[in-house]
């Protein structure tokens, strides 16, 4: 049996819990992308709120629905809001489609070991959203 | 002759001595370095001059053995791999590995890291068949099959991924960067049947959901292993798992 006395005592460095993302820059980007879903809330509450609007109203009435879209919109500070929301649903798009191509790993065919490039992804994507862009406003404006 | 030239680094080393101080503290050196020396050398100049009792790990000098992994400015390196001249103008804070228990100065404590690397069984498991194959035969694979996972298999077990974590020091459960990416490795491994054995660990609780996808991990990789591609695609294989077991219930 040894003698030796063992003097282990393994220290734990204390770890906030709400701070750590401002220790470093790479963290701070990372909840900046994640917080703009407080963003995206404000953006599907007003279209629940402009759908619930629209309920209320009826065929000879539509005093709520025309209330939310002129005075509630129309709001400056509303504007300003929404000028945000797209601003912060931009670089969440950005952000994100950076890091999509790592959820991606293609070969250019079955015998080859070249993978299909990280652009090609990118490409991809914001054609995506491109193409959906066009689609909702060609609706919105095919139906005024 | 430039790069010859002597210059001197201010650097900060946490210290702690488990058998006489309450908790850690820091320590400041004046190192000289020139063009081709890295921090590791640079710790050995403190200890055979300056703090022989300075502890730390290392072996083969050379990012292969995955052993001197620190904190330098807050941001997980291989000592070996770092270089002074790198931070010139600068002054360096070195800290042991983020997100583990420290043992003594730089050492810290990588129980964890093992574990859970053996728990999700980082080797070959050959299906009946091929368990049974003679020695005079061998497995075949096609490069582009060695090409899905050779990436993943650089990984030397070096624990910077966790260091970098957020997931991993909010969440010790959290099974983590490296063992998920073996995980995946071995999983889409053409000579490999353990897949059922290993999933389990890859849909748990603390398995690849856990990731919320910082990607801080693949940044810090001393071997460019891009854990957080590995987990990602966890995550598709895992989904698809799930999606087949709704249809055909074991």
């Amino acid at each position: 049996m040894s003698e030796a006395k063992s003097f282990r005592k393994p220290y734990i460095r204390p770890v906030s819990a709400t701070t750590w993302w401002l220790k470093n820059p790479f963290y701070t980007k990372y909840m900046l992308r994640e917080g703009t879903a407080v963003m995206a809330l404000f953006a599907t509450l007003e279209i629940v709120f402009g759908v619930f609007m629209f309920a209320l109203s009826t065929d000879g009435d539509p005093q709520c629905y025309m209330w939310w879209v002129r005075s509630f919109l129309g709001n400056p500070v509303i504007i300003l809001l929404n000028i945000l929301a797209l601003g912060a649903q931009i670089f969440h798009m950005i952000t994100w489609f950076n890091l999509m191509p790592k959820a991606v790993r293609l070969f250019m065919n079955k015998n080859s070991t070249e993978r299909v490039p990280d652009a090609v992804t990118k490409i991809g994507l914001y054609c995506a959203v491109a193409g959906a862009t066009v689609v909702i406003l060609v609706a919105a404006f095919a139906t005024m | 002759m430039e790069d010859m030239q002597q210059k001197t680094m201010r650097m900060t080393v946490l210290r702690y001595r488990p058998e006489q101080d309450k908790e850690p503290f820091y320590q400041t050196f004046n190192v000289p370095y020139h063009h081709g020396t890295s921090l590791l050398e640079a710790l050995f100049h403190i200890k055979d001059n300056f703090e022989p009792s300075l502890s730390f790990r290392w072996s083969c000098r050379m990012a292969v053995c995955g052993s001197c992994a620190m904190m330098v400015n807050n941001v997980p390196h291989l000592a070996c791999k770092t270089f002074l001249r790198d931070y010139e103008g600068k002054e360096m804070l070195i800290e042991p590995l983020a997100n583990f228990p420290v043992e003594r100065d730089l050492v810290v404590d990588l129980s964890d890291l093992i574990e859970k690397i053996e728990r999700i069984k980082p080797y070959i498991i050959p299906s009946e068949k091929d368990a049974k194959m003679p020695l005079n035969q061998n497995f075949k694979q096609t490069p582009q099959q060695m090409e899905a996972y050779l990436q993943f298999a650089q990984c030397i077990n070096c624990g910077c991924c966790y260091a970098a974590c957020p997931q991993y020091r909010i969440n010790p459960e959290f099974i983590g960067p490296a063992a998920l990416t073996l995980l995946y490795r071995y999983n889409i491994d053409n000579r490999d049947s353990g897949k059922k054995q290993r999933l389990p660990h890859l849909n748990a609780e603390e398995g690849a959901w856990s990731c919320t996808f910082v990607g801080y991990c693949s940044e810090v990789c001393p071997k460019h292993v891009d854990p957080s591609s590995a987990i990602q695609l966890g995550k598709k294989m895992s989904a698809t798992d799930f999606v087949i077991k709704m249809f055909k219930p074991e």
